[in-house]
């Protein structure tokens, strides 16, 4: 018999509850919707329930005697009309506990349905959380902004202060004097709402990085949205033990079919850094094997790839160069860190055309395993997926991909450390696949140290632009 | 993968074919012997009249009914099956909706469509699922949840037509699963939840399910 497992969740439903002044009804976006995903990872039925919090830390529904059978996952969207005690409008969190393993993702979408973003549970938090990037209404031209907001749930056993500091970074249009701080208490299992929309201090066009601390351990999400589409990028803050001295990116693309990557590093140590970047084009795409360096003082964050470095490939599509799909595709590693500080990274990827955008966390070498397990692979009709694979190892491996169902593979030899094997089943090379194709895939390293991993890009080909069409997982290693 | 019960358009063709291929089957059995011409003349006539009496007696006494339609419009001009060819050469088919097969199942059917350029156009090859609607302690509906390795599934037919068949007479929500995503689709007249209600050994037609747009597009 398993002990009980806790699974902390913070999600969001329904409508905002901001004060909906016009600025910030703007910035803000919303309402959401969300729902969120339960995966059994044991062979025999998983019983679960799932508290509902809302922001003031009261229950608001609490569900039991929820089951999963082994091995399987369900989908769970909560009823608009269900909370009526709350006006069929609620921002809040869950709390989910299990009898067995699990694992939980949560989506949030737009209210339409037309774009959205993921994220995954936690199993527990820290007393000290990293936010690599957010934005206080940061002005694109033509009335487009970026804005952020995030959520921080006490993954703790009582009440607890979450203080906010905020640091600029070099790029940002907007200062935050003085860490612009701020702090909500929050009860146990709740989940409480920062947006740097609502923070006075925050200068406009702010870019920067937070970083969030309590004693008791917290979690955090991040949303980046855009006014102008259905954009949200979502990712999990960081804590001490996802921190590396050198990570690594599997994928990064610009002016390739209108990729834009920005890489986002933040130094959560205390001291000033000089930070180099190698990138490594995969093979058969287009790029240059290049390098970039910036200093990145102690909790500040600076940007990597954006601006495109010119060495790395053809002109820079968002800074006056003419897109020629001929720019880079590859991966990205951290090879310099002179003060050995601790880092974290997120990778934004955008398309310009279409407008679809998302974004992952940056990994841990030390999260690298000799397999990487993809679990959804598509080519199906205008579905398809990428792949990318980096070898976070310190010595040249060989990196092979296996299909489920499907003699089709595919391999690179010889990838260097930092370097990738880069696939889209979209592409004509992948026909062996077939047009109906819904299954995994399986990617092993051999030879060297064998360390990899890995990230898909899920892409619906057949939506409008007015919606976001881009999806990113994280491989799982084993 | 599209797996099990879900297989409702598969079953609706079944089903149709046990109306046609009762004659070939009756026919095929006698020419397996040798038999004169002449006999074989007053054979296939005794046959035909024997499959006639047979096929009217498979008829049954009154016609599939839809005992619980949830008001299913009637169209304007009415529309015609494939048995009953009229003037106009431009058949209408009239797909049969199974009745339950058992007293303490069910059968859901509708049709999907989304409107486009002011017009309903059907909304066809899409998967459609039954979620469970999961209540909280106090018994308010609060969740639906879908298991996709075990969820009653279908596709929508060239006219937008999904049918679930011997389903549990419970409630439900109905999901659009897109393959790389899942939504749960909501009442498209009142914007709030869509909740399917089929009583035991009854058909539920929710008539036609018209939205103005679909999440996933």
């Amino acid at each position: 018999m398993k002990h009980l497992r806790i699974m902390l969740v913070t999600i969001l439903l329904g409508s905002m509850l901001f004060t909906p002044t016009a600025t910030l009804a703007q910035t803000i976006g919303g309402p959401y919707k969300a729902g969120f995903q339960v995966q059994n990872l044991e062979s025999t039925t998983a019983t679960i329930s799932l508290l509902f919090y809302d922001q003031s830390g009261a229950t608001v529904a609490n569900v039991t005697g929820e089951t999963i059978n082994g091995n399987a996952s369900k989908t769970y969207y909560p009823l608009e009309n269900a909370p009526t005690n709350i006006s069929g409008s609620f921002n809040g969190s869950v709390v989910i506990s299990s009898d067995k393993q699990v694992a939980a993702i949560a989506n949030v979408l737009t209210s339409a349905e037309t774009g959205g973003a993921s994220y995954s549970g936690f199993t527990g938090g820290a007393t000290t959380v990293s936010l690599p990037l957010l934005f206080k209404n940061v002005d694109l031209g033509g009335g487009t902004f970026l804005n952020s907001w995030f959520n921080v749930q006490n993954a703790g056993s009582t009440t607890a202060t979450a203080f906010v500091t905020y640091v600029a970074s070099p790029a940002s249009g907007g200062a935050a004097p003085g860490g612009c701080p701020e702090n909500q208490s929050i009860a146990m299992g709740a989940a409480k709402t920062f947006a740097q929309a609502d923070n006075t201090c925050l200068g406009n066009n702010f870019i920067g990085a937070a970083t969030i601390t309590s004693t008791q351990p917290m979690v955090a999400t991040v949303m980046q949205i855009r006014n102008t589409s259905a954009d949200i990028l979502a990712y999990n803050g960081f804590t001490s033990g996802d921190t590396s001295t050198t990570p690594v990116v599997p994928l990064v693309a610009t002016n390739f079919f209108g990729s834009i990557t920005g890489v986002q590093i933040q130094n959560t140590g205390a001291t000033s850094t000089d930070i180099t970047v190698a990138y490594s084009p995969s093979p058969t795409f287009p790029g240059n094997q290049c390098q970039e360096t910036k200093t990145i003082a102690g909790g500040s964050s600076s940007t990597f790839f954006l601006p495109f470095p010119a060495a790395c490939g053809g002109p820079d599509p968002v800074y006056g160069g003419s897109p020629n799909n001929n720019g880079f595709v590859g991966s990205a590693k951290v090879v310099a860190n002179t003060a050995n500080m601790p880092l974290v990274a997120i990778v934004n990827q955008i398309n310009t055309g279409d407008k679809d955008s998302s974004a992952y966390n940056a990994f841990n070498p030390a999260a690298g395993k000799s397999k990487v397990s993809l679990p959804l692979i598509l080519r199906y009709g205008n579905l398809f997926t990428g792949i990318a694979v980096a070898n976070v190892g310190t010595q040249a491996t060989n990196i092979s991909c296996t299909f489920t169902g499907s003699s089709y593979t595919v391999s690179a030899n010889n990838v260097q450390p930092g370097g990738a094997l880069t696939a889209s089943q979209g592409d004509a090379s992948a026909s062996a696949l077939g047009s109906t194709y819904v299954g995994g895939a399986t990617c092993t390293a051999t030879g060297g140290d064998a360390k990899i991993v890995g990230v898909v890009n899920q892409l619906n080909a057949d939506l409008p632009g007015t919606s976001d069409a881009l999806l990113t997982y994280e491989g799982f290693g084993f | 993968m599209l797996e099990n019960r879900g297989a409702a358009p598969q079953r609706l063709l079944d089903l149709s074919s046990e109306w046609t291929s009762l004659a070939p089957n009756l026919i095929a059995l006698p020419l397996l012997e040798v038999i004169p011409p002449k006999r074989m003349k007053r054979l296939v006539i005794a046959w035909a009249l024997l499959v006639f009496f047979l096929a009217a007696c498979r008829t049954p006494a009154t016609p599939p009914v839809l005992p619980t339609s949830s008001g299913y419009p009637v169209p304007s001009t009415p529309g015609r099956s494939t048995a009953y060819p009229g003037p106009d050469s431009t058949p209408i088919f009239i797909p049969l909706i199974p009745s339950p097969s058992a007293s303490d199942k069910a059968t859901i059917t509708g049709i999907l469509q989304v409107r486009d350029q002011g017009q309903p156009k059907p909304v066809s090859g899409v998967i459609l699922a039954l979620a469970a609607i999961v209540p909280e302690a106090q018994g308010t509906p609060w969740l639906a949840s879908y298991d996709r390795d075990r969820a009653y599934r279908t596709l929508t037919d060239s006219v937008g037509r999904f049918v679930f068949v011997d389903v549990p007479a419970t409630s439900y929500g109905l999901v659009l699963d897109r393959i790389d995503q899942s939504f749960l689709l909501g009442d498209p007249k009142s914007g709030g939840d869509l909740f399917l209600k089929p009583q035991s050994g009854r058909i539920l037609d929710l008539g036609e399910l018209l939205y103005e747009s679909l999440p996933g597009e």
